[in-house]
Formats: structure tokens, C-alpha cells, sequence
């Protein structure tokens, strides 16, 4: 199992409001075929790297 | 446990629905299995053990070494501008001001220790008289302060033809405390506001934490009146509701409603410099009023007749009493 936790600089600043809804990512929809940058600086296609395992996402920022 | 970086254009934060904080647990196949818009690790812990089975050991939060880091310099001694109701977060588009330019060298680029906010009315939005809201906020990620001993943040904006500044530049308040983390805010009336951008440049002085440095540093935005869907939102704000307390650039002279200064509205149109508008010049809302302000009708519109039409302006838009 893979846990990652998801930061955005577009994410810095906010905060949790009150009763902030559904997210609009449905259980049952297919990964988004999207790539973020790892760690290292190296890019993270996620439906290839997530491939075979439970995987956790988490967002996050880092302020 | 790896960290993921979203891309510059929030790739990442779009595919899984803009929301902060979320979080979702994804099959070996490629499937969205649990989907929240808000973390709760128990809650994980439970859906796991379900997927993959309990866990022999634990990692409490304390043990992860990701402790945010905590400031000794001040907050709070710097009021707070509150906001526009209802504005729209606008688009900033930072500007890298090259040096050295005709040796085609790169520079070193000076981080964004302050990242610029802007706010706008959708009247503002739609072209009509509002306020603009500027913010400046030390970005947390940089560990700096702003320093008080030196000169406080200054601002200058370039408009484009046709938008109306109630000033173009401003200052902050100079703050006692000799080193402080509040944010810098300004409201500043404007009109005109289309598709072109205005053009802002900041002065301030800022030190690390760390005390190794302090440091001049300029930095230039531009400011586009369209709304940024990832601009996030901001702490406080908007727990001043007292005007007098709000910063306000000085030299505005706006005592009586939203009126731009007559001398700074003159200098934008007068594009030969020759100490007159002319119909030709005047261009955006000041062709709408040319005829209105030029009152010897002569053809064009001096200073003094200007300033008048906003004296006549301020008066209620009645005549001086002869």
C-alpha cells in the first residue's frame, strides 16, 4: 500500500469551512490520468506509479 | 511517507475536485475507492484495515518529524483592511525584471517573499467605479519578517489608458514593533477596469528568521481583471470594521466618496505631456465627459478645468455659487 500526501501551493492558506459538501470525485470513477512531481523533483504520472496497490491520497499544504 | 508536488497549473488539485484537505484511498486497479473532502486519519485507519488488513505497527503524528515550525516575530499589531463583499480573487501574474539584459545573462531571480493579492468588486470587474483590494502577504515558506527599522512597503501602479486610479501609489504605516508578520493591505478606488492589466511595483525590506540576512528586495506584478479559480482563501481580513483604522494609501485626498485624484487622472491622459487633453486623448470614460469638463469649449481640457470638474464633483455635482 501507497500513502502520499498531496500539496498544492494553490491550497496555502485555506482553511477547513463548515459543512464544505461532497467532494465531487465519485467512488467508483477511474484515477485521474493526471502527473504531479515527486519529492525528488521527478515527475509522478499516478496511474502508472499507483498501478497494483491501495494507494492513499491526502492534500495538503505545506503553510 | 512520499510527498507529492501539484504542477504550476494545479493539475492535480483539479482532478480530484479543487478541494483542500480531501483525501482518497485508490484500488490496485486504478479505481477511486473512498472519496472525502476532508482528511480523518481514523476513519483511514479503519477503511485500510479493511482493504489491506491491520496494521503490525502504528505511526502516531508526533513521530513523523513534520511539526510545523513556530515564528517569535509578531502578529496582529498591524489592523486589518477588511475586504470588498462579494469580490473576486483576480489573477496575478508576477513579473521577473531582468538585469543585465544586454549581455543576455540570467539573473538570480529574488524569491517572492511577498505574494501579492488582489481583490476586485464585480463592479470593478464590469468596468465601473469600486475598490481595489491589494494584500501582501508574507509567504510562510521563506521564513522572513518584514523590517520596521528600515522604510516601510511601498507601491506604484502603472494603469492603462481608460482605468481611473484614486491614487497610483501608496505606502504602509510605519509599525513600532521593529519586526513584524502581518500582512500589508491597501484599498484603493478604481474605474475603468477592462482587459488590459495594471502594472504594480513593490519596495520593501525584509530579514530571514534566521537573522543571516535583511535585504531591499522590488519585485512587479501584473494585475488581471479576471477571476483566479485557485486563488484559495485568506486568514483574517475583515475584522476591521472601522474605516479609520483601515490602511489607506496617502495622498488620495478621497474624504468625500470614491474620487480619483484629478492631478493623477491629468498626467494618465495627457500622453504629449503638453499640459492639455485634447479630444484625441481623451479616451474611455473621460471622452464620454470631455464635454462636460471643458467648459470654455475650446477644444481641449486643461489642469485647471479638470480639477474643477471634480471640485463640482465633490460639491454634489452643482455649480460653484456665483
Amino acid at each position: 500500500m501507497g500513502a502520499l500526501l498531496a500539496g498544492s501551493q494553490a491550497f496555502a492558506q485555506q482553511r477547513k469551512l463548515p459543512g464544505a459538501g461532497t467532494s465531487p470525485i465519485k467512488v467508483g470513477s477511474e484515477l485521474a490520468d493526471v502527473t504531479a512531481i515527486d519529492e525528488d523533483g521527478n515527475e509522478f504520472p499516478l496511474r502508472q506509479k499507483l498501478k497494483g496497490r491501495h494507494a492513499v491520497i491526502t492534500f495538503g499544504c505545506l503553510t | 511517507m512520499p510527498w507529492l508536488a501539484d504542477s504550476m497549473t494545479n493539475e492535480l488539485k483539479h482532478a480530484f475536485g479543487d478541494k483542500n484537505n480531501s483525501e482518497f484511498v485508490i484500488s490496485p486497479e486504478g479505481k477511486i475507492v473512498v472519496s472525502r473532502t476532508w482528511s480523518d486519519p481514523e476513519q483511514l485507519r479503519e477503511e485500510l484495515a479493511g482493504f489491506v488488513g491491520e496494521s503490525e505497527t502504528v505511526t502516531k503524528p508526533s513521530k513523523n518529524g513534520q511539526q510545523p515550525k513556530r515564528t517569535e516575530y509578531t502578529r496582529g499589531v498591524v489592523p486589518r483592511v477588511k475586504r470588498p463583499s462579494g469580490a473576486s480573487v483576480l489573477k496575478i501574474e508576477p513579473v521577473i525584471v531582468a538585469e543585465g539584459d544586454e549581455e543576455e545573462t540570467v539573473p538570480p531571480v529574488e524569491p517572492f517573499y511577498a505574494k501579492l493579492r488582489a481583490e476586485a468588486t464585480r463592479a470593478v470587474m464590469d468596468g465601473d467605479e469600486g475598490e481595489l483590494y491589494l494584500g501582501f502577504h508574507l509567504d510562510p515558506i521563506y521564513e522572513v519578517h518584514w523590517n520596521n527599522l528600515a522604510a516601510p512597503l511601498k507601491f506604484s501602479i502603472s494603469a492603462p489608458d481608460g482605468v481611473e486610479l484614486e491614487v497610483t501609489e501608496g505606502e504602509a504605516a510605519k509599525v513600532e514593533e521593529k519586526a513584524d508578520l502581518d500582512p500589508r493591505e491597501f484599498l484603493v478606488g478604481i474605474k475603468g477596469a477592462g482587459d488590459e492589466p495594471l502594472r504594480l511595483r513593490v519596495d520593501y525590506f525584509a530579514c530571514d528568521n534566521g537573522d543571516k540576512w535583511c535585504k531591499a528586495i522590488r519585485q512587479e506584478y501584473l494585475i488581471h481583471f479576471q477571476t483566479d479559480r485557485d486563488a484559495g482563501r485568506v486568514q483574517g481580513g475583515g475584522g476591521s470594521r472601522d474605516r479609520s483604522k483601515m490602511q489607506r494609501p496617502p495622498g488620495g485626498g478621497n474624504t468625500k466618496g470614491r474620487m480619483p485624484n484629478p492631478d493623477v487622472i491629468f498626467t494618465r491622459f495627457d500622453a504629449d505631456k503638453d499640459g492639455k487633453i485634447t479630444k484625441e486623448e481623451a479616451t474611455g470614460p473621460m471622452e464620454r465627459r470631455f464635454p462636460m469638463m471643458d467648459t470654455d469649449k475650446d477644444g481641449v481640457v486643461t489642469r485647471e478645468e479638470l480639477k474643477s470638474r471634480f471640485e463640482r464633483m465633490r460639491g454634489g455635482g452643482r455649480s460653484p455659487a456665483k
